[in-house]
């Protein structure tokens, strides 16, 4: 469903931060994308989420050569592709429903339906007494749970989550995993980055692993398939 | 697929530099109200005197000896009346000739002793085509002392006058257009930075270019037609007053001081123009700009 194949990314003009990077992601695969700080996680992530062009190389998704689309071609793309932002990018004026609901708001829809799909998620989350708080008033981790309702409110193909745990105490970490493990298990493909090694260890699942920009894939315990 | 509202830009963010702009635009409108008035005015006021005077042919007989001068005044009289596409021919009493020396002499200083032409004033039937200096040619042979009038001099300075003023008016209207859209240009672009990071996330999250852009030209719809009720108002209070003065002071040159049902139409149409220009110019500008956005 992914593939990269020698993906290389700079920053402008500046250095390279990712170099030959090649892997698939076949579809309903977990992996977790691990390395230390600075090793280029958020990076590979802008790539997938489609924030960004690679500097060289190329890479396919959902079929598509994403490298060589158009502009106008990539709305529809980002639309199966779910993302919980490392800094969540929750919109401040918007409730937490309202937060939930937009991409399915942008995509077009029956309000009503949209609204109750959003409460559900809420609810299901563990904010449902939260609907109508705004992100300010919540804290990081409850933040950090709209931004995974809003994640996956559009069925996305594909979930990329950049330190999801990285703002809450481990016993969080550890439903947050849950809720995304059980996304998982309704086929969605999943990929998480963190630089937290106790969560990883503790799910066993398929690694790839960064380090100073450069791909080693660590071995596949789980349903992951590499290249 | 129903024209979709997000909602997403917080109103607060941009406060800054959309807070002035209805105030701008109220600005533009006024003048542009102002203008178009002068415009309206100095036209509808041309039209009826021009239209007046272009169906006129005036001819003066100038003599010292008046035994003469009546003698040739019924002479010409008669001349004028049997030509085709004269429509009327009005001998002016001393009394008529004086009160049109009046407004310019004041009242009280005109006597009836002032030697003062004899003057016959000839109205040419509608669509009637005469050729002045033919007439006035034959005049000479039946009134030596006669001359004729066909205030095309006069008319044509009139008419310069006229589209000076109309060039001035519609050169205001242009340039105030220009101006609006370079201020609404700065005041989006001021928006997009503002929103900068809610549009990236709204992107990513798989918005188009045209949801987004949306968002911002409902907001400058609504702070155009904000604007242009304001300038319009303001307008209107002008006109009113100034109508008002111009009436009192009983200038009647100024002609029919009515204003009809198109002109009104005009004057309603600028606040509804500045809205539309500052919508459509913030649309453009918007889309323009992310399109250089991820
Ligand atoms: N916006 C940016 N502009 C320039 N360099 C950046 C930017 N973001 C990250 N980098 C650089 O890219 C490298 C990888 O960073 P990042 O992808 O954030 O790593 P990680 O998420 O693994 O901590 C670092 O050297 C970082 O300094
Ligand atoms: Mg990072």
């Amino acid at each position: 469903m992914i593939l990269f194949e020698n993906v290389g990314m700079r920053y402008g003009l500046g250095p390279e931060v990712l170099h030959n990077i090649s892997f698939e992601l076949r579809a309903g695969s977990f992996h977790f994308l691990t390395g230390p700080s600075g090793a280029g996680k958020s990076s590979l992530m802008r790539l997938l989420y489609l924030a960004h062009r690679p500097s060289r190389g190329s890479i396919t998704m959902f079929g598509k050569n994403v490298v060589a689309a158009r502009r106008d071609e990539l709305p529809a793309l980002r639309r199966r592709i779910g993302v919980v932002f490392q800094d969540f990018r929750l919109l401040e004026h918007l409730t937490a429903l309202e937060n939930v609901m937009l991409p399915l708001r942008i995509a077009g829809g029956e309000e009503k339906l949209i609204r109750e799909h959003a409460e559900e998620l809420l609810h299901w989350v563990g904010l449902g007494d939260r609907l109508a708080a705004r992100p300010s008033t919540l804290s990081g981790g409850e933040q950090q749970r709209v931004a995974i309702a809003r994640a996956v409110i559009a069925k996305p193909d594909l979930l990329l989550a950049d330190e999801p745990t990285g703002n809450v105490d481990s016993e969080m970490a550890d439903r947050l995993m849950h809720l995304l493990m059980e996304l998982n298990k309704h086929g969605t493909t999943m990929l998480i980055a963190t630089h937290d090694m106790a969560v990883v260890n503790s799910m066993g699942a398929a690694q790839l692993h960064l380090a100073g920009g450069v791909l080693q894939l660590v071995g596949a315990r789980g349903s992951g398939h590499g290249a | 697929m129903a024209r979709r509202r997000l909602k997403a830009l917080a109103a607060g963010a941009d406060r800054v530099s959309t807070r002035l702009l209805p105030w701008v635009v109220a600005v533009m409108v006024f003048l542009s109200a102002l203008a178009l008035a002068a415009l309206l005015a100095v036209h509808g006021s041309v039209s009826a005197w021009t239209g007046d005077m272009e169906r006129k042919l005036t001819v003066q007989v100038t003599t010292g000896d008046q035994a003469s001068r009546e003698r040739q005044v019924s002479a010409a009289a008669a001349y004028l009346r049997a030509l085709p596409g004269v429509d009327a021919v009005h001998i002016l009493a001393d009394r008529e000739i004086l009160d049109l020396l009046e407004p310019w002499l004041g009242a009280g200083n005109v006597d009836g002793d002032l030697p003062v032409p004899a003057l016959i004033d000839v109205t040419l039937a509608e669509g009637a085509t005469v050729h002045p200096s033919a007439i006035a040619a034959r005049l000479k042979t039946v009134a030596p002392d006669a001359s004729l009038d066909d205030h095309e001099q006069w008319l044509g300075r009139v008419r310069d006058l006229a589209a000076m003023i109309e060039g001035v008016a519609v050169a205001v209207l242009a340039l105030v257009t220009l101006a609006t859209i370079a201020i609404v240009v700065f005041g989006a672009h001021a928006g997009l930075a503002a929103h900068r990071a809610t549009i990236e996330t709204l992107h990513l999250i798989g918005a188009h270019d045209k949801l987004i852009a949306r968002e911002f030209q409902d907001r400058f719809l609504l702070l155009g037609l904000k604007g242009g009720v304001i300038g319009l108002a303001l307008a209107a209070a002008s006109i009113f007053v100034a109508r008002r003065i111009i009436g009192e002071l009983g200038v009647g040159v100024l002609g029919p001081m009515t204003i009809s049902m198109e002109e009104l139409a005009a004057l309603f149409s600028l606040p509804l123009f500045a809205a539309l220009v500052t919508m459509l110019t913030a649309r453009f500008t918007v889309l323009a700009a992310l399109r250089r956005m991820v």
